[in-house]
């Protein structure tokens, strides 16, 4: 697709965005702000996993970092929803570094096993807390969780799903922005040459080991910022919401639309929590199919769904051209 | 304290069996299976089945041993071997969603109820030196020495275990040596399969039988794994059973809250510090 | 002026280089030949910073070399080429050979996102120079495509359209001619040249007799690790130990 094509699809959707969800009715606008969000947290995987090549089964736990630090800077420090969004992007920055540091000379499946490990201790520590004794006990919410106010621009308050998906909507157009910008940039190509060969990186000048900490920073800042709005959009923030089959569902999300892509992690999205919202109606066995549709996108599912509509438009250009010449 | 260490050897008997499973697949298919618990889960449900309908424990046992060692290779004949690209990305994501694929699938067969599973063998707790241990436990023991027995028999006097040595250190050469490089590998995951299985039946009295049982064991396996050092399976069996006296001490002296943090504080110290493990070699520098 | 003294380093017992000296000029190529596992590839290791050397020193136009990482000697002009090539398969021709104008870019984060004026200027200086290696390398058809998508040839091109890219101080080649026919050499050989006369000095590891030979104003002959004759191609070519130790074994 050629950029100008590519803007014009790009306006078409930002437009049916802003105008059809009045028209859809609180549940399934509840829905697409899910997507929203979810599409904002898969964008930072993309960065870590396709243009990097490093595998994070923990990129829940990064989430999670974003949901407790947005409501916990809401709840104690009274910070307004709207400097805790770029709070917790920062906050979930500095953790992902804080883990992309001590994990730079792990690969593969060994770090596959340190992000497992860290999605997995992470809600068991906030779970536990006050078993540390550190800090203040209570500090997490224990079982109940933490309850963030809900936001608010001048006197409108948003409560309504409809609202908050125009501020989903914004930060996500935003994000995307953002992320093609990164990508596309300098930064972006030292990322693809180290995920494609560390030594002509390194031979070229690439500072491998920064950029790879950094992967680590990018992605756990839009984590961050997934979970401060993930924060309000659930209302109550437990530690259940941000379980390894969260992380998982993630990876999920980046396979099926396509890992290289921006719009794959958004279409990812929108296709897993359509998935999941179809699944709920029919079983409460969501992991099975998860499981199986996981399975299925990286057995055949090669280049995600974005990946084979572009193969199959360059295929359609290619076919133009060879009838025209 | 004795106490504490005497039943942390037990937990840590079954991490130390799960560890050899992943630790046996990995040098087989350098692969970290995720899907290693779930399938243990699976195959001690299918011993609960079994038993449930009229079956004698033994045969029950056998049956689901049997089907570990029938599905883990599968596996690796069917799913990894399908991979149109095989890299780590691709591997680690297909284990990752058979992890839940078995655990939904379990779920769906056998339901979501905990069941109290029998033990292998009943009687009074039997005391000495001053430890009281069920007799269970003590069969965790007994069967955690019997298969480091076997292990290291298996890979210095026998054939098999041989030519898994061989597949392990190299595939290529493996495969010009004319060794069936497949079906080794395939042995190879059946064997963890077994073992795996066996794990599940061994800490399903303990902790009761549930879908998610396995979950946490297979945490703290992979922790023992990981300290271990990946590719030995001595080095597994060790630090599988280190894990579990320390996650025990721990429990027993500090909190019981702080055991499983424990667990996972020596998981990332081992591979931030160490991550070739106490008893693994270096791993290869690329170019 | 590349100046290595005394070079010397084994692996595990093995003796791969040994008092290993020679001088290599700019404007120049400088050949080194020697028959396989004579120390050729460990040599261009050791001056690319892959490998730290036990003794010896190796400047280029006075710094020092040794001991330092391929990031940093690459930031300073000094590019290698790999025997596999290591291109980006998954990239388009572009990106790969856009990998050669790192060294001259930076690359942050914030820069990115910021993507001010200077920023910009960069991006199009990038694409410029992209563009004027591609057309010198005849590959501007390919710039879209995925490098793992390109006959052998073609890698070839596109590995060397990104060396380009780099504008290297000194250039060290590891047996570029390998796996080509002859008019793809000859093409090598003529880019080789170019960039030689673009005042990099290369150094160039090759099997290729004939090409060597018509290339290089300098020979460096390489066995068991050892320089065994060093000196013009004529003088080379008629040193006996040459045509004993090398020469003598392919005729």
């Amino acid at each position: 697709m050629t950029a100008t094509r590519r803007n014009a699809a790009g306006l078409v959707v930002l437009a049916l965005a802003v105008l059809v969800p009045p028209a859809l009715g609180e549940y399934r606008t509840y829905v697409l702000c899910l997507m929203a969000i979810y599409a904002i947290g898969s964008i930072g995987l993309t960065v870590l996993v396709g243009h990097g090549g490093m595998i994070s089964l923990g990129h829940a736990g990064l989430v999670c970092v974003g949901a407790y630090g947005a409501s916990l800077l809401m709840i104690r420090a009274d910070v307004s929803f709207w400097l805790a969004l770029p709070l917790a992007t920062a906050i979930g920055m500095l953790v992902g570094l804080a883990l992309g540091y001590p994990f730079l000379k792990l690969d593969g499946p060994y770090l596959a096993i340190a992000t497992f490990g860290f999605a997995v201790a992470l809600p068991e520590v906030i779970n536990r807390w006050s078993a540390f004794g550190v800090g203040d006990p209570a500090l997490f919410g224990g079982a109940l969780g933490l309850n963030p106010p809900s936001p608010a621009i001048g006197s409108l308050i948003i409560n309504t799903s409809l609202r908050f998906w125009y501020v989903c909507l914004a930060v996500l157009v935003v994000a995307v922005l953002l992320a093609r910008r990164i990508l596309s940039s300098r930064w972006g190509q030292d990322l693809r040459a180290y995920r494609q060969s560390p030594p002509a990186a390194s031979a070229y000048g690439v500072r491998t080991r920064r950029v790879r900490v950094w992967s680590f920073a990018v992605a756990g800042g839009y984590a961050g910022l997934c979970g401060a709005l993930l924060a309000h959009h659930l209302g109550a923030v437990g530690t259940s919401s941000f379980s390894l089959t969260l992380s998982i569902t993630f990876l999920m999300m980046v396979v099926i639309g396509g890992v290289e892509s921006v719009a794959g992690a958004v279409v990812g999205a929108v296709a897993v929590v359509a998935l999941q919202e179809w699944l709920t109606g029919q079983t409460s066995n969501l992991q099975l199919w998860y499981g199986v549709a996981l399975l299925l996108a990286v057995m055949f599912l090669r280049g995600g769904v974005v990946g084979m509509v572009q193969a199959r438009l360059r295929r359609l250009r290619h076919r133009d051209e060879a009838e025209h010449a | 304290m004795m106490q504490y260490v005497a039943s942390g050897l037990v937990s840590g008997g079954i991490y130390a069996t799960m560890a050899i499973g992943i630790v046996l697949i990995y040098r087989a298919s350098g692969v970290i299976n995720f899907a290693h618990g779930e399938l243990a889960t699976f195959g001690t449900f299918v011993v609960f089945a079994c038993w449930s309908a009229g079956l004698p424990l033994p045969l029950a046992l056998l049956i689901g041993l049997l089907v570990g060692a029938v599905a883990s290779p599968c596996i690796e004949a069917f799913v990894l071997s399908g991979l149109r690209r095989r890299t780590h990305l691709t591997e680690v994501m297909a284990t990752v969603a058979l992890f839940l694929a078995l655990n939904g699938l379990t779920l769906a067969v056998f339901g979501e109820e905990t069941h109290e599973f029998p033990a292998l063998v009943t009687g009074p707790p039997i005391e000495a030196f001053g430890l009281v241990m069920s007799r269970q436990s003590i069969l965790v023991l007994v069967v955690v020495a019997g298969l480091t027995l076997i292990m290291a028999a298996m890979f210095r006097f026998t054939r098999l275990g041989a030519a898994m040595r061989a597949v392990s250190e190299s595939r290529e050469s493996a495969e010009l040596a004319g060794l069936p490089v497949r079906r080794i590998v395939w042995s190879v995951w059946a064997v963890a399969g077994m073992a795996g299985v066996l794990a599940g039946v061994l800490i399903a009295p303990i902790v009761y039988l549930n879908v998610n049982m396995m979950i946490d064991v297979l945490t703290k396996a992979l922790a023992g794994a990981v300290v271990g050092g990946l590719t030995s399976v001595s080095g597994a069996i060790t630090a599988g059973l280190l894990l579990g006296v320390g996650e025990s001490l721990v429990a027993g002296y500090v909190s019981t809250q702080l055991a499983t943090p424990f667990v996972f504080l020596v998981l990332v110290l081992a591979l931030v510090v160490r991550p070739q493990g106490l008893f693994g070699s270096a791993p290869k520098v690329k170019l | 002026m590349l100046e290595v003294s005394g070079l010397a380093h084994s692996f595990g017992g093995v003796r791969a280089l040994q008092e290993v000296s020679f001088r290599a000029q700019p404007g120049e190529v400088t050949g080194v030949i020697g028959p396989n596992g004579a120390g050729k590839s460990t040599l261009l290791s050791c001056l690319s910073g892959w490998v730290k050397p036990d003794l010896g020193a190796a400047t280029f136009n006075g710094d020092q070399l040794l001991g330092q990482a391929p990031t940093d000697l690459a930031a300073r002009g000094v590019i290698r080429t790999f025997q596999n090539l290591e291109l980006l398969e998954e990239s388009s021709v572009a990106e790969n050979i856009a990998l050669g104008t790192r060294r001259t870019a930076s690359a942050g984060l914030l820069a990115a996102i910021v993507r001010g004026s200077a920023v910009r200027a960069q991006e199009r200086r990038q694409r410029d120079t992209v563009t004027g290696a591609a057309e010198r390398l005849g590959i501007t058809t390919l710039l879209d495509v995925p490098a793992g998508e390109l006959s052998y040839g073609q890698r070839k091109q596109v590995e060397m359209a990104r060396a380009w890219a780099a504008m290297p101080q000194l250039l060290l080649l590891d047996e570029p001619a390998a796996g080509l026919d002859d008019r793809e050499r000859r093409a090598l050989a003529h880019v080789i040249r170019q960039m030689a006369d673009d005042g990099a000095t290369v150094l160039l590891i090759e099997h290729d007799i004939d090409m060597v030979m018509s290339l290089c104003s300098h020979l460096v002959v390489l066995d068991f690790g050892s320089v065994i004759s060093s000196g013009s191609p004529a003088d080379v070519r008629r040193d006996p130990r040459v045509v004993q130790a090398y020469l003598g074994g392919a005729a």
